[in-house]
């Protein structure tokens, strides 16, 4: 009886243990597919997947984090309006969900300004007034929760650098930025290898781009 | 090991080996398959995407039953318990498109509807306020679509011919009695509520729902914000005057406080106008806005506004050469309480009531004239959503409109005094019938009884619309409106019939991504409209339901946000042929308030260096008839035509995180000449003719400068 008794007891112990594991192992599969994607369809694959780890683990944020990510990744992707508007619609359902979770994290938010950054391009003339406020607001939230994060600021910097500098944007406003997610990106430290981790291959090659300009102007 | 462990063990190593594999295909209702739906059993990790035939296999160690969910933007999602009592299982699944999706067809026709949504609107809240021409007033924007025009004297709406009571307005479902401010002779009136309130609004032309009555012509739905989305202060400095506000978020729901101070003097000292102001308008007002949720998707909302103002104009007095002293005083007191909920999967209950006062006093010289309006509203309504193809929606409602008017001459030290009291019980039920795909049918029936008048109507409406293609669509509409005449009538009879028109509405809608093209050609017919045979001091003589007329109009529409990087322009142009005999007309004729040919033009250009929205407006509208007493062809004359083109200018900062505008803006900015009509003097001069006095805009050129502030 004894022995019958322990014997559930450890099972249980390494059943919880494993179900710990399978989450872990089930979000590294993700973010190894997520590293390796090289299609369109391989971004949907990948957003099903943390979607259905966002739905069995309610009290976790990463998997919706992702899934929304792809989402809005998709968006960019997409050329149909209509479409293009779902996508968005369903990564903002989706961050809203992961902020009751976790209402301070940085991450979210840097994710949350990138989704209103991408609003304004389904509408320039309509969005812009409203979303590109809503979008440094959650950039500045960002920054304001955690200011090591580079991501608020490369976002930022992307952004201005894709925008005309007849309307703000340019080189001249993009680069300190970029130049300052380099740096943060440089003595980045994820808290835990599931964390978020993207952008900076992107931010050398803005670098780059900062770095011919100012070639040029010398 | 003891035997147990290993039954145990055997078990579990069963168990995990022994997997069910589950085979299918998802495909659109038109079966063709679907790439990238998520299949997966729930509460698990388990699951696939389908490829690009729409196949997917999963296999699971679950034994006996799951719930299989299938998944796809823009699709409705399936949940199905499937029991795993075999090796190999095969589904296939059709998913029906999402019936809230923008892509269906939807009735159109006479309506503009304008939300908050991100994408396809024709007209937003933010467009108002950043309308030129409109100065920050929903009904200055409305002027600006097509159907619509501004009576300029009263800044009131005039759609399709009919005159400005035709148009009712509804805030959340509930009528607001008294829209418009109060006003002096020959100065316009605005909109009561500020555009900022309202997160979605349906302009409606023609052809409404007959959830909707006793509006001739218009109805005007302003949805107001569910819960605010957190706290802030808000504080607003115009020429105009000055507002301060406060709102704080709970978790479920949301309170803000609100109070205004408006004063003209430092607008009047700006402006070069022709008034002659003893007190300039000054008006206090407060506002009281509560939300909340309430269990499974339940709202409440509720809405109280006060507001009082004072004026006194010297007003030129054409019967004796001298100026009338005018002194209005008048107070109003609007309140609205709506509870929605969802009652079940398929069915929504919507109540509301709402009450509005208002007294306006006037003293002209030694006489008082007093106005006094008390109505109600209740409503309950109910929306059943059987499925995707079919909806229903009926409800009852009941108004109740007190009115009485007072008298008082200073020079007789008479009183006369004229009321009525008016319960109006309403009930309608209408059906949304999606045929297919791309044809709807909407069939509605309405009846009220008005207790005044002792009578009943019956009003019939029907609306199709068939999409052609994903960008066009062909609607028709027909309806009959009834509505009690206006209370100045109802004040000295009862022995009236309701007013009555007919409406036909044949409407053709183009719209992709960012660009919108509607044409709408539309016959409306009037009968029982007011007659009489002329309009002493103490009153209307002979008033009789004699009257008839017609409104044949086109209204065009072409809104473009694509074609130019950051601009957004529209065109908008009406033409009207419109005839009465009603009133006091003599014969049928063009009534006074149409003009014929009606021109908008709006451009906006966002310019984000700094964060600047730029908007100009072109206004053009053909003379408007007049009465010429010199003239013995009744309503023949035609005032010049009428030209407007305003600027305005709206900053958005974001100053140390507080949200900011700083706004700005001209109306007639090359000071056009305008004429709205003719004042004529009572007597004939010398030569036998009626001396003419041109009613004009007050002043040449309007400025409003403002900083709007949001602190949180």
């Amino acid at each position: 009886m004894k022995t019958i008794l322990s014997f559930f007891l450890t099972a249980s112990v390494t059943l919880s243990a494993y179900s710990q594991t399978g989450y872990e192992t089930a979000m590294r599969e993700g973010l190894d597919s997520l590293n390796s994607i090289r299609s369109l369809e391989d971004f949907q694959n990948v957003a099903n997947h943390f979607e259905r780890i966002a739905n069995a683990e309610t009290s976790e944020w990463l998997p919706g984090y992702y899934a929304a990510y792809c989402y809005v990744v998709l968006s960019f992707k997409e050329q149909e309006a209509g479409r293009k508007e779902k996508l968005l619609l369903k990564s903002e359902n989706l961050v809203n969900q992961i902020l009751q979770i976790k209402p301070d994290e940085s991450e979210i938010f840097a994710l949350q300004g990138m989704l209103y950054q991408s609003f304004i391009n389904l509408d320039p003339q309509n969005n812009a007034p409203v979303y590109s406020a809503k979008a440094n607001q959650a950039f500045d939230r960002s920054i304001d929760l955690n200011s090591d994060n580079p991501r608020p600021y490369y976002l930022k910097g992307m952004n201005l650098m894709y925008t005309p500098e007849a309307y703000g944007g340019g080189m001249k406003t993009a680069c300190p930025l970029i130049e300052k997610a380099n740096e943060l990106f440089g003595r980045f430290v994820k808290e835990n290898d599931l964390m978020p981790d993207w952008g900076k291959d992107y931010n050398t090659q803005l670098l780059e781009k900062c770095g011919e300009e100012q070639a040029k102007a010398r | 090991m003891k035997i147990s462990h290993i039954i145990l063990l055997i078990l579990v190593f069963c168990s995990s080996n022994a997997q069910t594999i589950i085979n299918g295909t998802v495909k659109n209702a038109r079966n063709k398959p679907l790439t990238g739906a998520n299949i997966f059993i729930k509460g698990t990790y388990t699951g696939a995407t389908s490829d690009t035939s729409g196949f997917f296999s999963i296999s699971t160690p679950i034994k006996d039953t799951c719930i299989l969910v299938i998944a796809f933007i823009g699709y409705k999602t399936i949940e199905q318990e499937i029991s795993l009592d075999q090796e190999i299982i095969t589904i296939s699944y059709n998913l029906t498109e999402s019936t809230s999706e923008l892509d269906q067809v939807i009735i159109s026709a006479g309506t503009f509807e304008a939300g908050d949504k991100k994408r396809s609107v024709l007209l937003s809240s933010l467009d108002i306020v950043t309308t030129a021409n409109a100065e920050g007033d929903i009904y200055g924007a409305l002027n600006m679509l097509p159907g619509a025009q501004t009576e300029g004297e009263t800044g009131k709406i005039i759609v399709r011919g009919g005159e400005s009571h035709e148009m009712k307005t509804f805030m959340d479902g509930m009528l607001i009695s008294t829209p418009y401010t109060s006003r002096m002779p020959d100065i316009p009136a605005r909109g009561r509520f500020s555009p900022f309130l309202f997160n979605g609004i349906l302009f409606s032309t023609g052809g409404y729902s007959a959830e909707y009555g006793q509006a001739l012509s218009s109805v005007l739905e302003l949805n107001t914000e569910a819960l605010a989305e957190e706290s802030l202060t808000s504080i607003s400095l115009l020429n105009v005057g000055a507002g301060l506000g406060y709102t704080h978020r709970f978790n479920n729901s949301s309170f803000t406080l609100e109070a205004d101070y408006n004063n003209l003097a430092p607008f009047f000292a700006m402006a070069r106008h022709n008034l002659d102001w003893e007190k300039v308008p000054e008006s206090f007002s407060g506002q009281i806005r509560y939300r909340k949720k309430t269990g499974h998707e339940g709202m409440i909302k509720s809405f109280l506004s006060y507001s009082n103002s004072n004026s006194r104009l010297n007003y030129p007095n054409y019967s004796n050469g001298t100026k009338d002293k005018i002194g209005l005083n008048d107070e109003n007191l609007f309140q609205t309480t709506t509870y929605n909920t969802k009652l079940g999967e398929k069915w929504i209950m919507k109540t509301g009531l709402a009450f509005n006062f208002s007294r306006e006093n006037f003293d002209i010289n030694n006489d008082k004239i007093r106005d006094k309006l008390h109505s109600y509203h209740a409503k309950m309504s109910f929306n059943h959503y059987a499925d995707k193809n079919l909806t229903l929606k009926f409800g009852v409602e009941s108004f109740n409109h007190q009115n009485q008017k007072s008298y008082y001459s200073g020079e007789l030290s008479e009183d006369y005094s004229q009321s009525y009291n008016d319960y109006l019980f309403a009930g309608y039920a209408e059906s949304d019938i999606r045929v297919h795909k791309s044809f709807a049918i909407r069939i509605g029936m309405r009846s009220e009884y008005s207790t005044y008048i002792k009578l009943t109507n019956f009003a019939p409406r029907i609306s199709l619309a068939y999409q052609i293609s994903k960008t066009g669509q062909f609607s028709f509409a027909f309806g009959n409106f009834f509505q009690n005449a206006d209370n100045d009538f109802l004040l000295y009879t009862d022995s009236l019939n309701f007013e009555h028109a007919t409406h036909y509405i044949l409407n053709y809608q183009y719209s992709s991504n960012n660009r919108l093209f509607r044409i709408e050609a539309y016959h409306k017919q009037y009968n029982n409209l007011i007659t009489y045979n002329s309009q002493e001091q103490t009153g209307y003589q002979l008033i009789n339901n004699n009257g008839s007329g017609n409104a044949d109009g086109l209204d065009i529409f072409w809104r473009d946000k694509e074609t130019f990087t950051m601009a957004d322009y529209w065109i908008s142009y009406s033409y009207i042929d419109s005839k009465r005999k009603y009133r006091d007309f003599p014969v049928s004729a063009t009534p006074y308030f149409v003009s014929k040919h009606n021109l908008s033009v709006v451009y906006k250009y966002w310019v984000p260096k700094i964060s600047t929205q730029l908007s100009a407006s072109f206004k053009f509208r053909s003379g408007r008839p007049y009465y010429n007493p010199n003239n013995d062809s009744f309503m023949s004359d035609r005032t010049k035509s009428f030209n407007d083109i305003s600027l305005s200018f709206s900053h958005l900062n974001s100053l140390f995180g507080n949200f900011t505008i700083v706004y700005f803006s001209c109306n007639n900015v090359f000071g056009f000449d305008n004429t709205f009509g003719y004042h004529f003097e009572s007597e004939p001069d010398d030569t036998g003719t009626y001396q003419a006095h041109p009613i004009q805009p007050y002043a040449r050129r309007t400025f409003i400068i403002g900083i709007f502030i949001s602190i949180k």
